[in-house]
């Protein structure tokens, strides 16, 4: 090997376990490569879950519309806020808020990224154990005495997993989409497997907590479609850098990681209102037997590895941008990703586990005017034009200084966005004001963000000529 | 005075702002697959399930 190849290789590697943007020449996955990656990290048990809230509310035919539209509108909302710049300088999600956030303002976002993959994983982690425990007891493998040891055991083997396949940074996310997609399939059998036995029972079934109100139930669905896409915010920027351009990225980013949530969440919806449990590790043992449930089992833990992975890389990547972790070796930084996740795993499972919905909201709440500023200020007030150097200058000589490291047009604009959806919507109780059930909470909360953002940027921030507009 | 940054870094900024060497944003191809999937189909959907 010569030595500039050599050189070359060793930037391709340290740019990948870095945040750091990558070059057109290393930005290798194809629209099927991204699309297939995209689709393990968003197919996972979280969609039963997520089903499971809509379930509560609409039957199985409006629950699937309700849920399809939403998580399609959510995701052209994060593919509109954190793709353009992610894709054309090859940087994380973190990255793409510099410009509108500021050169220390940046730590709001990597903060929301974190406490989102955090939660998502933890989820993913508790309800793949809790699915262990359940199959090994209705199996005789354990007694009842034995399980309170398995959860935290599955999780620290989970997770040592998840550490293992990312030591090779991107690498690891590629290999293990390659294998774990076949997941998708074994999903959409489960889903066939009850629907094919349980349709009678499925028409008739009354959704548990549905309001007087079939308007406020169908905008409820649509509702957890979008928060549900918003959360993937974190995650996209550092799967589509690895792509050259956004008509790669495009139709990838869309049906990918778009669709497949709410199709999978039909198996929540189905098996809240048909046996009232959303964990298909559960119901499936009930209708085909034990072989079922491995089946299913199985099916738990590849769908939430492979989504384990691409947060817990997300998560890793982000982090670089604190200055603190930016020389830290790439195995400590791996452990800080995934710590987290081990103490909620290991200390409070249950309680986050039946705190989801208020998770959920919250993500709404925090996402959706994160977006509608990325938008407004990308494509509104800077007319795409964005500069990669400030993006990575830490110092007040940066384009994206602002005052003191932070953009308060994008603080403002946060507050007002939060303070809109919290009226439309209270994330801890769901009682909602008008006039939510004809808009959903995220989109006004997105475009108040973004109004606001445009109004304090005109008025303050270009006068005095911040910000490098 | 200037920022020192990492020489790897800067060697990839530098490549960066060659506007070339950039990724490409969404063209016109993609602007279909985002507004077609993202606000044509939802809004169909929406209309069909709500009549059901």
């Amino acid at each position: 090997m010569s030595s500039s190849t050599h050189h070359h290789l060793e930037g391709v590697l340290e740019a990948d376990k870095n945040a750091w943007p990558l070059l057109k020449s290393e930005r290798t996955w194809g629209s099927w490569k991204l699309g297939i990656s995209l689709m393990t990290a968003a197919a996972a048990t979280w969609c039963y879950i997520i089903g499971e809230y809509v379930g509560y509310y609409l039957n199985f035919d409006k629950g699937f519309a309700a849920l399809f539209a939403g998580s399609m509108i959510g995701m052209l909302i994060v593919a509109l806020a954190a793709g353009p710049i992610c894709l054309r300088f090859g940087v994380d999600s973190i990255a793409s808020t510099k410009p509108s956030f500021g050169s220390r303002g940046w730590v709001i976002p990597a903060a929301m990224q974190q406490i989102s993959i955090i939660g998502w994983n933890s989820l993913l982690l508790i309800f793949f154990a809790k699915s262990t425990t359940q199959l090994l007891l209705a199996l005789g493998v354990i007694a009842d005495t034995g399980s309170k040891l398995l959860v935290p055991a599955t999780i620290l083997l989970a997770c040592s997993l998840v550490f293992t396949i990312l030591l090779k940074g991107s690498g690891g996310v590629d290999r293990v989409s390659k294998i774990l997609v076949a997941h998708v399939v074994v999903g959409f059998w489960m889903l066939y497997v009850i629907l094919s036995q349980r349709w009678g029972d499925l028409t008739a079934a009354v959704p548990a907590y549905a309001s007087t109100s079939p308007l406020w139930n169908y905008t409820t669905g649509v509702e957890i479609g979008i928060v549900s896409l918003l959360s993937w915010w974190p995650y996209l920027g550092a799967m589509i850098r690895m792509a050259p351009n956004g008509r790669t990225a495009a139709a990838p980013i869309m049906i990918g990681m778009g669709a497949p949530v709410p199709l999978l969440s039909l198996i929540g919806i189905a098996g809240i209102l048909v046996l009232q449990v959303s964990d298909p590790a559960e119901w499936l043992r009930t209708i085909g037997g034990p072989t079922y449930g491995i089946v299913a089992l199985v099916f738990v833990a590849a769908a939430n590895l492979g989504t384990a992975v691409a947060g817990v890389y997300a998560s890793a990547i982000g982090l670089r941008h604190f200055p603190a972790f930016e020389n830290m070796s790439w195995t400590t930084l791996l452990l800080m990703a995934i710590g987290p996740v081990v103490l909620v795993g290991l200390i409070i499972p249950e309680l986050f586990f039946a705190n989801f919905g208020t998770f959920l909201a919250f993500i709404g709440l925090a996402f959706a005017p994160l977006c509608g500023i990325q938008i407004t200020d990308y494509y509104l007030l800077r007319k795409r034009r964005i500069s990669i150097r400030s993006i990575f200058s830490n110092g007040d000589h940066s384009g994206y200084w602002f005052s003191g490291g932070f953009n308060i047009a994008a603080i403002v604009a946060m507050i007002a966005g939060c303070g809109t959806y919290r009226y439309l919507l209270n994330p801890i109780t769901y009682e909602s004001h008008a006039p939510y059930e004809y808009v959903t909470a995220s989109l006004p909360a997105a475009i108040v963000a973004g109004l606001v953002y445009a109004l304090v940027t005109v008025l303050f921030n270009k006068p005095k000529a911040m910000g490098g507009y | 005075m200037a920022e020192k940054l990492n020489p790897e870094l800067e060697r990839r900024l530098k490549a960066l702002e060659n506007p070339a060497e950039q990724g490409g944003d969404y063209d016109s191809t993609s602007w279909f697959w985002l507004l077609f999937l993202g606000v044509v189909l939802p809004v169909i959907v929406l209309i069909w399930g709500w009549q059901l």
